[in-house]
């Protein structure tokens, strides 16, 4: 029995050795070694890419990703709310209305966000319209700024958001509402004393899912922010690519991840806390 | 006349189904009126008209004298009971029976509903449980909040909605004798919705039985059992016995080993026998097939399935009651 099911884990074992440690464990190395003349990495080892992590321009950016994914993460939840207490609440339509949710997973990503770019840009649809119409006479700034980026992020991770939102709302007893209402509060006010307090594990989950994945997005600022919206993501590619300087990549990689987990430990200890 | 709750003529139709038929009754003041019926007579649909959760097909409900039907349920002075209680999961116990008072009563100051608060938790003796939440409570305690909950509003009319179908049996009987002490201590109108007849029977100074979204009958308790008027609720509540036309009560009935003399009697065979403490009940079954239920505290023989007995009742003892076919007054 044992045997056996050491059998059956030692795929997954290899997949994640492989594939998830030996990477991580590449980065942490490049990350303590100098950069070569041609890319790469070559002895001897030094902390120096991590003293340049510390520089406040490099802060500024992740001070600015942290904002912008902020901020997407926030409009996320705004818009997701009302769509999960729909859908939660539409007996019947449920099924059809989550895939239509999940649906424009069914296209790639890059070709969803270059759709974007055909919309927002200055000849694109948005701005080909209003000009026709006559509202404006000069095409409207829609693409390559933060604006846009956040868009970006905001359509592309409102699935994570609604999803969680929609699974603890689904769960709510209906009776709660009632009694609230029961009580004297009008719908309105049941609505923020009941429903939004008990979506409060919904919200934090979807939180989680939407502002991670933002943090570390690179194509989104890339296409959408046209390389004027730098990220932590673009200045990784950045440094692998054109820059050529290997080690600070690695330790600016590491640097989201520890991010990562700092946001994660904080919300695992506020989430303690409430239930 | 202190009619605090009147429906008149109130339906209920869903596509399907006729829930609520034409339920016409009037509630009086302070009275603990119960609604009594199998599930899906109706009875749950009609307290949920009366809480203003579902909107009525027609028919009328006034509640102190004043049509309540286009009132939102946060408007109508009512409060109820959930069957699962509905207590909010994030509040403790003290912000639960608060809820009600801050929203319906805001001219309250907060240490006038700190003092209410305190008053009706004492009342259902949960002094010392203010900060737990509900999770941390009994069922029997989680049945007091939310008892507190709507008592501290001091309604017009509280529903309960089968309150003391998620306890123990233990506890439900516990329960029952505290719930009619409170409604005679607070003076509020109770309208309890139950399919426990023993429930309706004991607790109601009046009661309603409920079949297919009418009513049956209304009336005292002890009234509805010694007249039924119809055969439903004649078996509804505590059951009867047919025999040649004549419809009696399984107490009414006597059973004997012996042909007893001069009395119209019957032959039957035990088919089994259920002991209940301070009475026994012995199922039988008439030469002509039909089933006879004798419940007895005094048996004087002890009677085996299959033993050959005569059942009788003495004179008087049977019902006036009518065989309508036990479908009702429909």
């Amino acid at each position: 029995m044992k045997r056996l099911r050491a059998w059956f884990l030692t795929p997954a074992y290899l997949v994640m050795a492989s594939l998830f440690a030996a990477p991580m464990l590449i980065i942490c190395a490049y990350s303590l070694l100098s950069r070569g003349p041609y890319g790469g990495v070559m002895r001897p080892w030094t902390l120096e890419a991590y003293t340049r992590v510390l520089n406040p321009l490099y802060g500024e950016i992740v001070w600015r990703s942290a904002w912008i994914s902020g901020v997407a993460t926030a409009a996320c939840l705004v818009l997701g709310f009302p769509l999960a207490l729909f859908i939660s609440r539409a007996t019947g339509r449920r099924a059809l209305l989550l895939n239509l949710v999940m649906l424009p997973f069914w296209t790639s990503f890059l070709i969803r966000t270059y759709a974007w770019m055909f919309l927002l840009r200055d000849t694109g649809l948005i701005n080909t319209v209003l000009q026709a119409l006559h509202l404006i006479g000069a095409p409207l700034p829609l693409l390559f700024n933060d604006g846009a980026v956040i868009l970006g992020l905001v359509y592309g991770y409102l699935p994570f958001m609604v999803l969680p939102l929609y699974a603890t709302l689904e769960k709510q007893d209906p009776s709660l509402v009632e009694a609230a209402q029961d009580l004297g509060a009008s719908p309105w006010v049941a609505l923020w004393t009941v429903v939004v307090p008990l979506a409060r594990p919904g919200m934090f989950a979807g939180a989680i899912l939407v502002f991670i994945p933002c943090l570390g997005s690179y194509l989104t600022p890339d296409l959408l922010g046209g390389g004027k919206t730098v990220m932590i993501g673009n200045l990784v590619q950045n440094q692998f690519t054109t820059a050529r300087d290997w080690p600070f990549g690695s330790a600016l990689s590491l640097l989201v991840m520890a991010l990562v987990l700092v946001f994660l430990r904080v919300a695992a200890r506020r989430q303690e806390t409430m239930l | 006349m202190n009619t605090v709750l009147a429906l008149e003529a109130l339906t209920k139709h869903y596509p399907t189904q006729r829930a609520v038929d034409g339920v016409s009754l009037c509630i009086q003041k302070g009275e603990f009126f119960s609604l009594l019926g199998p599930s899906g007579c109706g009875k749950t649909t009609t307290l949920r008209l009366v809480a203003g959760f579902e909107t009525p097909t027609s028919g009328n409900i006034l509640l102190g004298g004043q049509s309540v039907v286009d009132l939102p349920p946060h408007q109508r002075d009512v409060s109820t009971v959930f069957q699962s209680y509905a207590l909010f999961p994030h509040l403790t116990v003290e912000k639960n029976v608060a809820f009600g008072l801050e929203r319906r009563r805001p001219g309250l100051s907060r240490a006038e509903i700190a003092r209410r608060v305190k008053g009706v938790l004492e009342l259902v003796q949960l002094t010392g449980k203010e900060k737990r939440l509900p999770q941390q409570l009994s069922g029997g305690e989680r049945q007091r909040v939310a008892l507190a909950r709507s008592l501290v509003l001091q309604p017009k009319v509280l529903l309960l909605d089968e309150p003391l179908s998620a306890l123990d049996p233990k506890l439900r009987k516990q329960m029952r004798d505290e719930l009619k002490k409170l409604q005679r201590s607070v003076a509020i109108t109770f309208l309890f919705i139950t399919h426990d007849e023993e429930e309706a029977l004991s607790l109601s100074d009046r009661m309603a039985v409920m079949n297919r979204g009418l009513i049956e009958q209304l009336g005292t308790p002890r009234e509805l059992y010694s007249q039924p008027a119809t055969r439903f609720v004649a078996e509804f509540l505590g059951g009867v016995n047919w025999l040649g036309g004549t419809a009696i009560r399984p107490e009414r009935m006597r059973i004997s080993a012996a042909e007893p003399e001069g009395v119209r009697c019957f032959r039957a065979t035990v088919t089994g026998a259920t002991f209940l403490g301070n009475s026994v009940q012995i199922a039988t079954r008439l030469d002509n097939g039909s089933p006879c239920v004798v419940e007895t505290t005094a048996a004087v023989d002890v009677f085996r399935p299959g033993d050959a007995v005569h059942v009788w009742w003495n004179p008087g003892d049977e019902m006036p009651l009518k065989d309508d076919g036990g479908q009702g007054a429909a």
